[in-house]
This record gives C-alpha cells, sequence and structure tokens, in this order.
C-alpha cells in the first residue's frame, strides 16, 4: 500500500490561491508521506492517487475570514465548471471517488478573502500559515 | 414553422448552441450558434517583441497551448528565415504527440464515449464502468508526462523557444520517457478494444472534403509547409503562405467564429481528415484496427472522427517512440537555441494541432515587433462544415422529436471536438 499522499492544490501565480502548493512543499520532507504539488489539474495525478488509503488535499476557499481552517471529508461544492477539458478540484474528486471508492479524501481548507494575479500570499495568510500548517502536521499523524 | 433550440452545448470546451428551423418537414435554417465573446489575442499582441508572442498565444487555449506555441514560434522564424536543427524539428514533433495523446485519451474517454453508453457524463460513468475512465486518464498523463519532460511544463511550455530549446533532454529523461511510452502501448488494444465495442452511431452521410498538413514523410503533425484539401477523389495544394485561398473566412450572424470554405465547400479538419489526406500513415498495427473499427476512407460519417482519434492514439504512441529511439541511437546533443536576428517581414506557420490544422500568420517590423497577427483555429476552420453535418443530420433524421434531434446533433459535435474558446477571433483585415 502506498503512504499518505499530501496534494497542494490551486496556482501559485493567483496570491493567496497557492497557498495549497506552500503549505504542501513545506512539510515535504518533515512527515512521513508523499507530497504532490497539483496546480489547477487535479486529474493529472489520478495514478498518483491510485491505490492509496488516504490522501489530503489542501486548497484555498474564498472567506471573510482569512486562514480559517475546515477540514472536512465531505467535498466543497463543484461550482460552475471551468470547460469541458479541465474539472475544478471538487468535480475531480467526486470523479476519482467514485474510480477509487477505497480512497479516502480529506480536505483542508484555508480560508482566503480573494485570489488576486501575482506571486506571493497576502499578510493575512502568511500570519495564517504556523497554525496551517501545525494542523496539517496534526492531521498527518499516524 | 417550429424551433428547436440546444442554447448549451454540453461537454465541449466553451460556449456554443445549435438552433434549427422546421417548416413542416422541410428543414429551412441549422445555425451551430458561437456566442463565446471574441478574444481578441491578435489585438494585444500588436507592438509585441518576436520572443513574448508565443508565450501570449499559447495562452489561446490550455489544451493545445504546445500547438499554439510551436505553431507561433515557426511563423516567426518563417518570418526571420531561420532555419531550425533537425534536432528541434523531432523534439518539436515529439511535443505535438504528446499534447495530441492527452487531448484525443481526454476527449474520447471523458467526453464522447459517455454519450455512446448512455451516461450523461465521465462522472456518471465512472461508477458503473471505470475502465474507460481509467484508460483515458493514464493516457493523458502520459501526453503530460512528454510535454513536461520536452516543453517544461505540462501546459504552456516554456523550454521550446525562438530557434530552437532553451535546454534538450539528457538521455536519461528520454529513457525513462521510453519506458512511459512503451507502457502507455501497453493499454493500446484496449483503446481499441473499448472503441470497437461502441453502438454504431449513424447520424449523417455525405461528401465531406478533409483538410489536413502535406508533410513530407507524411506522418508529422510540425514539418510541413503545404496543405490538402481531398474531396471524392480530387486532391488540391495550398501552400502555408496562400492560407487565405483555404479559409476564405466569412462572418456569418449567428457565430463570433468566422466560417472557412475552400472553393465554396465547407472542410473538415481534425484526426479523420489527417489519415485521409495521408492514409500511407496507415500501416502495421494501425492497418490492423483501422480494419477492426470498421473504418473506411474516406469516410461520409463525422462520428468516425472518434475512430480516428484512437487510431491516432496508435500512431501517436508509436511515433513518439520512434522520435525518442531516433534522439537516442543519434544521442542528443546539447544545442542552445539559434540566434535571432530581427527583419521585417511576414512568416506563416500552418500545422496539425489535436483537433485539426492550426494557422499562424505574423507580420513584423525591422525591430521584430508585431504589425499584424492572424489566427485561424481548428474549430474555427471546422465551424461551416459541423453546421453542415447539423443539417444533414436533421434532413437525414425520421425522428425529429426534439430529444433524438438533440442527442443526435449533440453527438455529432462532441466528435468534431470543438475548442469553442479559440474559435472565436475577429480580425479586420
Amino acid at each position: 500500500m502506498k503512504p499518505l499522499l499530501i496534494v497542494g492544490l490551486g496556482n501559485p501565480l493567483m496570491g493567496d490561491d497557492g497557498v495549497g502548493a506552500l503549505l504542501a512543499q513545506s512539510v515535504d520532507g518533515h512527515v512521513s508521506a508523499d507530497v504532490l504539488i497539483g496546480g489547477t489539474d487535479l486529474l493529472r495525478h489520478a495514478g498518483e492517487i491510485e491505490g492509496r488509503q488516504r490522501v489530503i488535499l489542501i486548497d484555498a476557499v474564498e472567506s471573510d475570514a482569512p486562514g480559517e481552517i475546515t477540514v472536512t471529508d465531505e467535498d466543497p461544492p463543484e461550482g460552475p465548471p471551468a470547460g469541458a477539458h479541465s474539472l475544478s478540484a471538487p468535480a475531480a474528486v467526486h470523479l476519482l471517488r467514485r474510480l477509487m471508492p477505497d480512497v479516502r479524501f480529506t480536505w483542508l481548507l484555508a480560508g482566503i478573502r480573494s485570489a488576486r494575479v501575482g506571486e506571493g500570499l497576502s499578510p493575512e495568510l502568511l500570519s495564517a500559515l504556523p497554525h496551517l500548517r501545525e494542523r496539517l502536521m496534526e492531521l498527518t499523524a499516524p | 414553422m417550429s424551433t428547436i433550440r440546444l442554447e448549451h452545448l454540453a461537454r465541449v470546451e466553451g460556449h456554443g448552441g445549435i438552433t434549427v428551423e422546421l417548416e413542416g418537414d422541410i428543414v429551412k435554417n441549422v445555425h451551430f450558434d458561437v456566442f463565446e465573446g471574441p478574444r481578441l489575442l491578435e489585438s494585444l499582441i500588436r507592438g509585441k517583441r518576436y520572443d513574448e508572442v508565443a508565450p501570449i498565444l499559447s495562452r489561446i487555449c490550455s489544451i493545445c497551448s504546445v500547438a499554439h506555441t510551436l505553431t507561433s514560434l515557426k511563423a516567426t522564424e518563417n518570418a526571420f528565415g531561420i532555419q531550425v536543427s533537425p534536432q528541434t524539428v523531432l523534439l518539436r514533433e515529439l511535443m505535438f504527440r504528446g499534447e495530441s495523446i492527452e487531448s484525443h485519451a481526454l476527449h474520447l474517454f471523458l467526453l464522447a464515449v459517455p454519450d455512446y453508453l448512455n451516461y450523461p457524463s465521465a462522472i456518471a460513468m465512472a461508477a458503473d464502468k471505470p475502465a474507460p475512465v481509467l484508460l483515458g486518464l493514464r493516457l493523458k498523463k502520459l501526453g503530460n508526462r512528454i510535454q513536461e519532460t520536452i516543453g517544461g511544463r505540462a501546459v504552456h511550455p516554456v523550454n521550446a523557444v525562438p530557434g530552437g530549446f532553451g535546454k534538450a533532454p539528457d538521455f536519461e529523461q528520454l529513457i525513462a520517457l521510453r519506458s512511459a511510452l512503451i507502457e502507455g502501448m501497453s493499454d493500446t488494444d484496449a483503446v481499441i478494444d473499448l472503441v470497437a465495442t461502441l453502438p454504431a452511431a449513424d447520424y449523417c452521410h455525405c461528401d465531406t472534403f478533409y483538410a489536413a498538413l502535406r508533410s513530407p514523410n507524411l506522418d508529422s503533425y510540425y514539418a510541413g509547409d503545404e496543405v490538402m484539401v481531398v474531396s471524392n477523389g480530387s486532391r488540391a495544394i495550398v501552400p502555408a503562405a496562400d492560407y487565405r485561398s483555404l479559409t476564405n473566412e466569412k462572418s456569418v450572424p449567428h457565430s463570433n467564429a468566422r466560417h472557412s470554405t475552400f472553393r465554396g465547400n465547407p472542410f473538415m479538419v481534425g484526426s479523420l481528415a489527417r489519415l485521409t489526406v495521408n492514409p500511407r500513415r496507415v500501416t502495421g498495427r494501425l492497418a490492423v484496427a483501422m480494419k477492426r473499427l470498421k473504418l473506411l476512407l474516406p469516410a461520409d460519417n463525422p462520428m468516425d472522427n472518434n475512430k480516428a482519434q484512437a487510431l491516432e492514439l496508435i500512431n501517436d504512441i508509436e511515433r513518439a517512440l520512434e522520435i525518442i529511439e531516433q534522439l537516442l541511437r543519434a544521442g542528443t546533443k546539447d544545442e542552445r537555441a539559434l540566434p535571432v536576428h530581427p527583419r521585417a517581414g511576414t512568416g506563416t506557420a500552418i500545422t496539425e494541432a489535436p483537433r485539426g490544422l492550426l494557422i499562424h500568420s505574423y507580420q513584423y517590423d525591422e525591430e521584430g515587433r508585431i504589425v499584424k497577427a492572424d489566427v485561424i483555429t481548428p474549430t474555427a476552420l471546422n465551424a461551416a462544415s459541423l453546421e453542415l453535418h447539423f443539417r444533414r443530420a436533421v434532413e437525414q433524421c425520421a425522428d425529429r422529436e426534439e430529444a433524438v434531434l438533440s442527442k443526435r446533433l449533440q453527438m455529432i459535435a462532441r466528435a468534431y471536438d470543438p475548442c469553442i474558446s479559440c474559435s472565436v477571433h475577429l480580425v479586420r483585415r
């Protein structure tokens, strides 16, 4: 059985939307799990997900409380499809759950006020980062 | 007069619909409505330097970003009289094959197959029939991997630059790609097995004009500067520089994608056109598979484009393997991109994107800045042909119930694998 997989989602070129990728990178080598930067096309990594017991997906979610943490096995709303050639992360997980019913998917969602073009996190998210990382480490504990 | 209107075509990229107007049994009008807003990217790049053009125009499409990048580079290099090295040509062809594998796998197994098996989507199909979806995802990943290795990224490649590549792949990378492709080959039997067992879909038949790149070795998506148009045994050649005599674009009121006709006839581009124009590609395993799929060329049924994509998946993997073997035998040179000396002039390039012919044509000033640009995508080239096939399907459909027509027309649209977002360009000449 393959080990736990942590997938950081989002686009690091869109400010706080990249918090998932940043968080995943920050724990790489510090937890007994494989770490993957999933970007904005989760389906591309279906092969890495297949055969796992558990996958933790880190993503940003719009919120009035930046840095707010939500941990859930329920998929967030899929929202309108971006296009036929790509599925949103929740829609991709919806598909993957059907293809791989033995995999447990857990979301670690970080609240962000908005995504904007540009690299780097907002001061609000930067200050929330240690807490987010701590929560992620807890989730990865055996 | 009764009207059937499909407001939104599902499982195709972008926003489009279909309008059918009937007067009793008479089919009055059938329109492929493209209401996606114009993108105006050609205007955006006016005044941009030659090295900014490909990265900007690549953003026209994320599924065809390799095709747009490499066609853009080819047009720029043609304008400046740059002849890239044979190694660069091979690596660019390899990138095209990677993109084609990804695109065809996604389209065929996640967008088209659910129709045949009566599911509304791949998600709905996945619980009962996971095999086609898993097969599609495996092949998509293989295509992505080729693009990542050679282009530096799976989408919007950064390693292909004017004059060549930033960095050539090393021996280990090519060996790893070869292993992945050999593994991918083992999936090709499953591709044909699956497509061969799909129910027949014969919704319209008519003589069709096909247009595709006529490449020197008859099997290239990148090299070649002539288009061949084939219909009913007649053939015509159009040099890339004369592409406007192929496209003859004109605006139509119901579509932001302009319609192209060759000598007054709509024509089809894409997988089926490529096999029709270059039938000598079909040898060995491909010929056996074609027989199994009962595909006869030239085809008169646009639904056969799905079969042609299945065949191209085999061909793409085989061709990618051949290229890697060739590179390994010759030993990749650590070439740097050729120096670029901008000059005033025009350059046009035509290549084969996954959905068919892609045209980029630029005029540069003496400093190497864009004066004028024209980009014509396969879906725009296909728009008139798709509309014609919609009309024939309505005419040839005995049961004109809205639900029946709706499903048939949507399946035909999906067989064309349109990328409507990319088809909209409005450029004044």
